[in-house]
């Protein structure tokens, strides 16, 4: 609006200084015609009230000195008229309206020149700021790209590390075993110790199924990464997802109590229900690797907000550190805290909550994690959608969220 | 052997730990295994085994502080078991006063060749007070400098001698060019051309076939090992 007007010839020709000067002069000519044209019927006070807005008009509109060359053409015009009306009588009169113009042409012009000029800072000041914002922003944005830079340098290294660790430690038990047993058959034909080479051969079969463990979960995370997760969907309860998940961790949820709460009424999902209990089955594995044993796993799953369910898995462990929340769904990252390693327990291989939020993120939901009841332990919580639809973009998704409706 | 040659296994991985555990105690071996090296110190001073077999990467105190650790009490020969990529590590670990490395992947009789050899020149006794050294194919006489190969007199340099000398005094381990530098030459680092030169005329003069050596073996970018020809 207000730039529009500025590049209005017209308007910029009344805003400019000059202009005044005419304006004023014509104001007073104008009110002098008509007092004298009416001055049977007009007030000479009516007359120097109307001069008066005169030179407030040109005042405010265009500084001092116009007002006050108006004001000079208002004295000598007010001075014929009151000649011309012979009522009022002598110079005093005209000296208290020179006076009284006077007065107010420098005031208001003043007023006006000092709020222009504020106008004017505050222009600049607002330009300043933005320029500010928009270099902060800039070098936000650079800083952000050196950080990202150095997210993948280190994504990298971690990615090296996970799979020289992941793939070697079962190959070395594998190839020690192999060349153990080989040795024993070069040495001692016909002799073998069937005890021994069962215990032998048990643990490389483990070793192997724990390389193909490995392997399927890169091939996982590549489909998800490439966008090219083939999803299975179909309608099916929250009950049996998690009960699925739960039967599948058998093995490895001996340890804690688990307790599970469904609401009632929950709606069929329209999900891939092989994925989803692989999310809880994720989930469950990392709780029940970090919390001690003989606690409690929560599980349980409610309606959230437009039309998506929530599931929570909640443990009794030492919790994640807030500053770490983000960081243990990329893949292989693994907190730096080797307390699980120290205290003899099995460590992850820094796949599953990659492969969780891949998932989840694919039927368009959305996971994180939180603090547990009373600010203890860990509780991850995703919501999917019913229907099983991407709603919007995970980006507009996350803001929609509103953060405080899973406290 | 009357009594059992008894192995510490030091390893955070428990399949590894199991493997050798079971494979080792099939050959005769009396084994014990630890999960890092604080552990494997505590088991030394209560079960001094004959040899050590440990990891480089562990948590806690890892392998190369158990290397040093270990060597600054006892003469125990360490063999350390690396990674293809830990190279630097392996270097230091050897130079910590480990004698000899095996990469994982390793096949078991590779690391048992290595656990003989070391055993085998543990048993020989350490020092020898007279002024003759005798051990494979060697004869060498500390008094008159004067070598025997295979019954067949060989003359060598002073400094070829020494080198000679250390090699036969180290066989089977691992010597990186910095402990074999600091032996012959005393200290001074940055010679590893002139101890490459010296190993070369050493080669000529000791080796049938200097080309394809068969007692001074080389350990790319470590060092050397000597192989007396038990």
């Amino acid at each position: 609006m207000f730039h529009s007007l500025l590049s209005n010839p017209r308007t910029r020709v009344l805003q400019s200084k000059i202009a005044g000067y005419p304006l004023g002069l014509a104001a007073v000519a104008a009110v002098t015609l008509f007092a004298l044209a009416f001055q049977d019927n007009v007030d000479p006070t009516i007359v120097a009230l109307a001069l008066l807005v005169v030179v407030l008009f040109v005042a405010t509109g265009w500084g001092s000195w116009p007002a006050l060359l108006a004001t000079g053409f208002g004295v000598l015009s007010f001075d014929l008229i009151q000649r011309r009306f012979n009522e009022l009588g002598g110079a005093n009169g005209d000296w208290f309206v020179l006076t009284a113009l006077l007065i107010t042409a420098v005031t208001a012009g003043q007023l006006s020149a000092y709020a222009k000029r504020r106008t004017k800072e505050a222009v600049a000041g607002k330009r300043e700021i933005e320029q500010l914002y928009s270099e902060l922003r800039a070098s936000f944005e650079r800083a952000n790209q050196v950080e990202a830079a150095k997210r993948s340098e280190q994504l990298e290294t971690s990615l090296l590390d996970a799979v020289t660790h992941n793939l070697r430690t079962p190959l070395t038990s594998i190839k020690a075993v192999a060349t153990t047993l080989y040795n024993e058959l070069n040495h001692e034909p016909g002799k073998i110790d069937v005890q021994y080479w069962g215990e032998l051969l048990e643990i490389t079969i483990e070793e192997a199924n724990k390389l193909n463990r490995f392997v399927e979960g890169l091939v996982e995370l590549a489909q998800i990464e490439s966008g090219q997760l083939w999803l299975r969907k179909r309608w099916g309860s929250v009950d049996e997802i998690i009960a699925s998940a739960l039967t599948r961790a058998e093995a490895i949820t001996r340890k804690q109590r688990f307790d599970v709460k469904v609401e009632d009424n929950l709606p069929a999902v329209n999900v891939d229900p092989c994925f989803m209990v692989e999310v809880i089955y994720a989930i469950v594995d990392n709780a029940t690797k970090y919390s001690p044993a003989d606690t409690t796993v929560t599980i349980s799953a409610t309606r959230a907000q437009g039309q998506m369910i929530q599931i929570a898995i909640e443990d009794r462990g030492r919790g994640v550190p807030l500053e770490i929340r983000e960081r243990v769904f990329e893949k292989f990252y693994r907190s730096p805290t080797t307390e699980a390693k120290e205290e003899g327990r099995p460590t992850g291989i820094g796949m599953g909550l990659a492969i969780a939020k891949g998932i989840v993120e694919a039927h368009g939901g959305h996971i994180r994690i939180e603090d547990g009841n009373k600010g203890y332990g860990t509780r991850v919580v995703f919501v999917v959608p019913i229907t099983g639809e991407r709603m919007a973009s995970p980006v507009i998704m996350e803001t929609n969220l509103p953060m405080g409706r899973f406290d | 052997m009357t009594d059992l040659r008894r192995i510490l296994v030091v390893d955070d991985e428990p399949q590894i730990r199991l493997i050798l555990h079971r494979a080792l105690a099939k050959q005769g071996y009396e084994v014990v295994t630890a999960d890092d090296g604080a552990t494997a110190l505590e088991t030394f001073r209560i079960w001094p085994p004959d040899l050590v077999v440990t990891d480089l990467s562990m948590p806690g105190m890892n392998g190369l502080e158990l290397c040093r650790q270990l060597s600054a009490i006892s003469d125990v020969p360490i063999i350390v078991l690396t990674v293809k990529g830990e190279e630097h590590i392996k270097v230091e670990a050897l130079d910590a006063g480990a004698d000899d490395y095996v990469t994982k992947p390793f096949g078991m009789d590779e690391l048992l060749a290595r656990f003989r050899a070391l055993l085998r020149r543990a048993s020989v006794p350490a020092e020898h007070v007279d002024s003759s050294i005798e051990t494979g194919d060697f004869h060498i006489d500390l008094d008159c400098r004067s070598v025997l190969v295979g019954g067949r007199e060989v003359r060598l340099t002073p400094k070829e001698f020494d080198l000679l000398v250390y090699f036969v005094r180290n066989p089977a381990k691992v010597l990186t060019h910095r402990a074999l530098i600091k032996a012959v030459w005393g200290g001074s680092v940055d010679q590893t051309e002139s101890l490459r030169f010296f190993v070369a005329q050493l080669r000529k003069k000791i080796e049938p076939e200097p080309a394809t050596p068969r007692y001074i073996l080389t350990e790319p970018w470590i060092g050397y090992r000597f192989n007396s020809g038990f």
